[in-house]
């Protein structure tokens, strides 16, 4: 039987549960992920066309996975890459190619379309870009500087993650308090503390 | 250090799209960076003499080929080009100016990513966007980043230029964020770090 994930509204809730969600780059790190007190785990680095042994692994310890289109390897970026996303039992796709936001929710997985902040000229097209698309979810990167521009950034009205160079406890703090509903660290130790 | 290979990079490089006129600031090193604008304002502007510094990759109308690059550095004469690809940066290098070569700084996988490939030669530095990220990044971090370090995006107010201007060899402000800085509280602090 198909697995089918969860609708956008219990993905958030699950995410909202824990703020730092662990963004891993390779295996061993994925699977200290599942040990973490975070709900949803996110995989940045493998190869896309495996995955499916390793989501199934998250399923069985009660975890949601995430996965970087943009960033795994073997896969285009397109349609069929999002449809074998699911099919490989993703619970959520996230991409900088709003495109595809459209295509991820026609597969019930949950949206989160890229903001990268490099240059404030470039700042309103990709605004734009979230508005035209309407993702579930919005990941600001690097979202260490959000504090620093977060006056720069109209309410959209979507849930805001935050990750990139997330590093200690003062970062996903001051991440919290400006606004975020979670934020996204490779940083092992952050995976499991106390926020409160 | 602000020679490079031979090659004068102002501590700060003011953005501009070429249109409106430009006196340049008294008393600090200070250059004009030429960005997202087109070939007809590129050419205008650098038969004035200012110009110091393009981003190649955002001139509307020029290629990043080795054609275009000929034409920015032997027919206009920049000496900083700005570019996203590291075949266009190495051919700007052998041409003899000093080649900025954009590194995407959002998180730290993407960084050591935009990394990898082969070293770079002679003459080619990094300009990092958003420059804003720079003062977050771990000392290894700022290691693997050739010099000279343009930090470029995203820099605004004071405390972040001097933030900026304490971890990158130069930076790259808007005009209305240079003149905030020079009517701020932040001005002395700017004057000692050379600005």
């Amino acid at each position: 039987m198909q697995y089918t994930p969860p609708d956008p509204s219990t993905f958030l809730s699950r995410l909202a549960m824990y703020p730092c969600c662990p963004a891993t780059t390779t295996g061993e790190q994925f699977r200290r992920a599942l040990a973490s007190r975070s709900e949803v785990v996110l995989i940045l680095r493998a190869n896309g066309l495996e995955l499916a042994p390793f989501i199934s692994q998250a399923h069985e310890v009660g975890k949601l996975v995430a996965v970087h289109l943009d960033l795994v390897s073997g896969l285009r970026g397109d349609r069929a890459s999002v449809q074998w996303l699911s099919e490989s039992g993703a619970d959520a796709v996230v991409s900088s190619r709003g495109h595809l936001m459209a295509a991820i929710r026609h597969e019930r997985m949950t949206a989160i379309q890229r903001l990268l902040l490099a240059r404030l000229a470039q700042l309103s097209t990709g605004l734009a870009a979230i508005r035209r698309s309407a993702p579930d979810i919005v990941e600001v990167l690097p979202g260490v500087v959000l504090p620093e521009v977060r006056h720069l950034l109209p309410d959209l009205g979507l849930p805001l993650l935050a990750g990139g160079f997330v590093r200690t406890v003062d970062d996903v703090r001051a991440l919290l308090a400006c606004g975020a509903l979670a934020v996204t660290s490779s940083k092992e130790e952050l995976w499991s503390l106390p926020y409160d | 250090m602000t020679d490079w290979w031979g090659i004068h990079l102002p501590r700060v490089l003011e953005a501009s799209d070429g249109w409106a006129d430009w006196d340049p600031p008294k008393g600090g090193d200070v250059g004009l960076l030429l960005r997202d604008t087109s070939l007809t304002a590129l050419t205008t502007h650098t038969r004035r003499g200012q110009a110091v510094a393009v981003d190649i990759d955002s001139i509307d109308g020029l290629s990043d080929d080795a054609a275009a690059c000929e034409f920015l550095v032997r027919k206009l004469g920049f000496r900083i080009v700005l570019a996203h690809h590291q075949a266009t940066a190495a051919h700007i290098a052998e041409l003899g100016a000093l080649a900025l070569l954009r590194v995407f700084a959002v998180d730290s996988t993407g960084l050591r990513r935009s990394l990898e490939g082969p070293p770079r030669g002679e003459g080619i530095g990094s300009a990092v966007s958003p420059g804003l990220v720079l003062p977050h990044l771990g000392a290894d971090e700022l290691a693997l980043l050739p010099r000279p370090i343009l930090a470029y995006g995203l820099i605004d107010r004071p405390t972040d230029i001097a933030a900026c201007l304490r971890c990158a060899d130069a930076i790259v402000l808007s005009r209305q964020a240079l003149a905030s800085a020079r009517t701020s509280g932040a001005l002395a602090e700017l004057a000692r770090l050379a600005l």
